[in-house]
């Protein structure tokens, strides 16, 4: 039983050392959460009435948080990143233009943004354990407004939605654990600034959901948002 | 008559006692035996160890990487490709019109949106296809990133040539089938590993039903484990099969 027990053991170490693969000339998948906080802006509004939430009626600010995926490659000190992040919130009090007629309230929001980033390791260390990085990159992104209790001037009901497609960029800093392996799973922990500018909007409607229909959608540069970012993760492989 | 009546009561008694001696001396017996087995012994499929309790299956599950040609590449993404033709207009009957479907083709060739799907499809839908593809692709050798790599290709084939016949190819599926299908992949492929050589029944039918590539005939990653007991030949023989 020792000997099988041996033969067990060196087996599966075989196969652990032969899995072994450093972080640098290769490919890397790292998963993780985001939390977003973020200020969203409307300019076409009804401005004589107040809002619910005591902000200004041409913004919110809502609380997301979601999944941070990217996968990239990494040369000694520079990665190219594609990187996605999938964030769920809620919004108490908006409102928005549509066909002449307003809807307000409150509801949830989902936001998908994706796009390319540069990474810079830079040599200084956090503590000689984590070293520290900046990035940049263009993005774009979907935002959707799902209400709740809208109140519509017009014919809007709670099974539509606003979605706005947006483009922009930003930055971030950030840290990840310097360990020599991917198999180790460095952790990594950063914060990021994302501007978004709407270029289209679409009104949707999802009462049946395996075929959610759009029902309008034209040019749009009435929406912006500023996200403040905190991800956290490790490197999967 | 009555004293044979009374010799066969007593035979008979004497039989019933006789019996009962005999069993609970078995048992006794098999109760010393049980207790004196002080090695590991099989059960079915799996090797019982008394001292902790180990139950090491005979069946070991794991994943074995190659390399693998061009040409295999192209065999295997062109398969899987073809699955898909065949397979999306069946999953798909309210959403795939064979009459639109050329037409659709033609006006949505080329062209990439984000889809406004609701979170169902693009959340868990997509990344559990995405999973699949990974898994299938690691069940026949490839290395994680490699089968993030051909599942990429798959599902990018895919979008911009099946999914067409219904609806543009989508940012969030070219992304979140491969990359999100990946991430849920590898929590599979740990999961499932760990069911299949959990040593129990039960852990093997929900470890094959998460993970169904390891039932394919191409899996190369199980391994059969015969131990021997016997005391001049203490070991155990690794055999690797190549069919399931």
């Amino acid at each position: 039983m020792k000997t099988l027990i041996l033969i067990l053991l060196i087996l599966t170490s075989t196969c652990i050392s032969a899995a072994e693969t450093p972080m640098n000339n290769n490919f890397i998948l790292r998963a993780g959460f985001s939390f977003n906080l973020s200020r969203l802006e409307t300019d076409r509004l009804i401005d004589n009435h107040e809002s619910d939430d005591g902000e200004p009626e041409d913004e919110t600010k809502t609380l997301g948080f979601g999944l941070a995926t990217s996968v990239a490659y990494r040369w000694d000190d520079w990665e190219f990143v594609f990187a996605s992040d999938a964030v769920f919130g809620s919004f108490k009090d908006i409102t928005f233009i549509y066909d002449t007629n307003s809807i307000r309230g409150g509801g949830h929001t989902r936001l998908v943004s994706l796009g390319p980033q540069i990474k810079f390791f830079t040599p200084y260390t956090l503590l000689n354990k984590a070293n520290i990085y900046l990035g940049f990159g263009p993005a774009w992104s979907l935002q959707t407004f799902v209400f709740r209790d809208a109140r519509t001037t017009g014919n809007f009901n709670n099974k539509r939605r606003i979605s706005f497609e947006n483009y922009g960029g930003g930055v971030f800093i950030g840290f990840e654990e310097i360990l020599p392996f991917k198999e180790n799973h460095p952790m990594f922990l950063e914060i990021g600034y994302n501007y978004m500018h709407s270029y289209k909007v679409s009104v949707l409607d999802a009462t049946d959901t395996a075929e959610v229909t759009t029902l309008s959608e034209g040019e749009s540069n009435e929406f912006s948002a500023h996200y403040i970012i905190f991800r956290a993760g490790f490197t999967l492989f | 008559m009555l004293n044979r009546y009374h010799n066969m009561t007593k035979f008979v008694l004497s039989l019933v006692l006789l019996f009962s001696l005999i069993e609970s001396s078995l048992v006794s017996a098999q109760i010393i035996s049980k207790n004196a087995i002080q090695g590991p012994y099989l059960q079915d499929d799996v090797i019982i160890n008394p001292k902790d309790n180990s139950r090491t299956p005979l069946y070991q599950y794991k994943y074995v990487e190659r390399e693998h040609t061009l040409t295999e590449n192209v065999k295997n993404i062109g398969i899987v490709y073809g699955l898909t033709w065949v397979f999306y207009p069946i999953i798909q009957p309210k959403v795939f019109k064979i009459n639109d479907a050329p037409e659709k083709f033609r006006k949505n060739f080329g062209k990439v949106v984000f889809d406004k799907d609701e979170p169902i499809w693009n959340f868990f839908v997509h990344p559990i296809s995405g999973s699949q593809l990974y898994l299938l692709y690691r069940a026949d050798g490839y290395t994680r990133t490699e089968a993030m790599g051909m599942a990429a290709i798959s599902s990018t084939l895919f979008e911009f040539t099946v999914e067409i016949l219904t609806e543009p190819a989508s940012v969030q599926d070219l992304y979140q089938t491969p990359i999100l299908g990946t991430v849920l992949g590898l929590g599979i492929e740990t999961a499932s590993m760990s069911l299949l050589n959990s040593g129990t029944t039960l852990g093997k039918i929900i470890g094959h039903a998460i993970n169904p590539a390891t039932l394919l005939p191409f899996y190369e990653g199980r391994t059969l484990i015969i131990p021997r007991f016997e005391d001049q030949d203490k070991g155990a023989m690794i055999r690797m099969e190549m069919r399931y």
